[in-house]
């Protein structure tokens, strides 16, 4: 189906649907309202007076609140679904510590083994994804916050403080020795082509570029987007445990293509497979079965292998017969599985891979899977956007 | 002081297109209508300041989607659904083409789905897809992006006509 024909079947349809459709009353519809509103009345009331109160101020409990200086509805999820206090169990004595953006727009530092929240280090709609990173000395978090026709990136001590802001950018990616941090400037590039984004009348749609920043003296390198690129949605970077390659997970321009993986040598500025490393070209990297394989997302471990989630389009099959899968996998830089880690579900992003030592995590939708060493991830908590390991924590 | 008068006028106005909008995001007329009639009951609740609003259309939709994604709300509508009516039961008399789509959409992430909706159905750019869903805006045109491709082979199957076919979840 050609996307004109997508639009138009689709606005068809709605409009077939709403003209059939014989609404409730007006009238009954504020009587609802009425009836809720006197009911959220009495329970705060009632919580009020629990809680010592007196239950004499009663207030309106308000079920989604308007963001200040909004019209829309504040996104919900900081903490709708989380783990409450229950240990997860998942097995390891000891791990690193997590960081998040949730789905509210916050910085959380999270307890990795329970996923209840240790620190909040950002207010509201502070951040907006789609990364988090940390410092190898795990004492400072970087995300990317929004700011006019772009967005910036800030960092804020993970034992909480002022945010600052760093620079022009989104996907921060800090270094193995922390003197550098990788990300993308993009100009709220990253669509598809045919979708143009225009900001004070200027059109901003644009490839993005990987840059790398000197966090010490503030000089950048950027490294533009492969000349076979369009508009180029990237939604993940990472450094190589050598600080010599940077892993891209870039999307695709047009329906019609996949996700690739391409591993950008910093010293050389081209994208090539890693085992390539003397083709140098933009050659992505290919999964090993099946032609239709595709990487959505790729972060390499410290020992150098690559954490994958692996999209199958029709070319395999699995053992209950359907023929799409998402798999998330630990593959040499050669593309060879090493383990699968996972069986994703393919109504979901996998997103957010990072990996530390002996540590895997990513986000499934919205919610936050770790592993131990590569065996069966377990769901720590949800309503996130972003996550990553704290070096060094424990 | 809340205006009833305002109230059913801009209800009046705009109810219909927002369940047209909200079946696309569902793919259940009963679910869009529930979704739809809490979200204005929100809005009355609050009338005194969503009016005043620039968009209240935009307010309401954006509560309902938020009501339909809700995992309590859902299986508690479920239960009722199955109380009244029985099980499910399709849409006939909608289009093929449209009925694909919207199952296809309801195959894509959330995210995914309500970015692509409210591009081509709604309208919006992803400027105003950003406002109105807090993401940033590279991360509407990833999900448009990402939301289409996942579409492309579910739409193509419904193109062959070559019938269900199983999806791993």
């Amino acid at each position: 189906m050609r996307e004109n024909e997508f639009g138009t079947e689709l606005r068809t349809g709605a409009y077939a649907v709403s003209t059939s459709t014989t609404p409730t009353a007006a009238a009954a519809i504020r009587r609802r309202g009425d009836q809720r509103r006197r009911r959220n009345a009495i329970a705060s009331g009632a919580l009020a007076f629990l809680l010592g109160a007196g239950g004499g101020g009663v207030a309106y409990a308000s079920f989604s609140h308007p963001v200040s200086g909004s019209n829309s509805p504040s996104a919900t999820g900081g903490a709708t679904g989380r783990a409450s206090g229950a240990p997860a169990a998942v097995p390891g004595a000891s791990r690193p510590g997590i960081v998040a953006v949730t789905t509210g727009g916050q910085v959380e530092v999270l307890n990795s083994t329970t996923g209840v929240v240790a620190a909040t280090l950002t207010g509201m709609q502070d951040a907006i994804g789609d990364e988090v990173a940390v410092s190898p000395s795990g004492q400072t978090v970087y995300f990317a916050a929004r700011q006019d026709c772009g967005d910036k990136i800030e960092s804020v001590p993970i034992g909480g403080g002022k945010a600052t802001a760093i620079t022009s950018g989104v996907l921060p990616a800090i270094s193995p020795d922390g003197t550098e941090i990788a990300f993308v400037r993009e100009s709220y590039s990253g669509g598809p082509s045919e979708i143009s984004y225009t900001c004070g009348g200027v059109d901003q749609t644009k490839k993005a570029e990987v840059v790398v920043r000197d966090l010490a003296n503030g000089s950048e390198q950027a490294y533009p987007a492969p000349p076979n690129a369009l508009a180029w949605p990237v939604s993940h970077v990472s450094w190589s445990p050598d600080g010599e390659t940077l892993l891209v997970s870039a999307g695709p321009a047009t329906g019609t293509q996949s996700w690739d993986l391409l591993a950008l040598n910093l010293a050389s500025a081209q994208y090539y497979a890693p085992l390539s490393a003397g083709t140098a070209g933009n050659t992505d990297i290919q999964p090993g079965e099946g032609s239709g394989n595709y990487y959505r997302e790729g972060a390499y471990l410290p020992d150098g292998a690559i954490f994958v989630n692996q999209l199958c389009c029709t070319s395999s099959t699995s053992s209950n017969g359907t023929v799409m899968s998402s798999l998330l996998l630990e593959i040499t830089q050669s593309g060879q599985q090493v383990k699968q880690v996972a069986e994703g579900d393919l109504t979901r992003d996998h997103t957010s891979l990072d990996a530390t030592k002996g540590w895997l995590l990513y986000l499934s939708g919205n919610d936050l899977f770790v592993s131990d060493n590569g065996a069966t991830p377990v769901a720590l908590s949800s309503g996130f956007i972003a996550a990553a390991w704290v070096p060094g924590a424990s | 002081m809340r205006d009833p008068g305002s109230f059913d006028a801009f209800y009046n106005g705009s109810v219909r297109r927002l369940i047209g909008q909200l079946h696309a995001m569902t793919g259940s007329r009963t679910e869009a209508e529930d979704c739809v009639q809490e979200a204005y009951a929100r809005a009355w609740q609050r009338w005194d300041k969503v009016a005043g609003y620039a968009d209240p259309e935009a307010w309401v939709r954006t509560v309902a989607y938020r009501v339909s994604i809700s995992t309590w709300r859902k299986a508690a509508s479920m239960r009722v659904a199955h109380r009244k009516h029985g099980a499910p039961t399709d849409d006939s008399g909608l289009n093929p083409d449209y009925v694909a789509i919207v199952t296809a959409l309801r195959q894509v992430s959330t995210g995914q789905r309500q970015a692509i909706v409210l591009h081509h159905l709604v309208g919006l750019s992803v400027d105003e897809i950003a406002q109105e869903t807090g993401a940033a805006a590279g991360t509407v045109k990833a999900r448009l992006s990402r939301g289409r491709h996942a579409l492309a082979p579910l739409l193509d199957d419904a193109d062959n006509d070559s019938g269900p076919r199983a999806v791993r979840v």
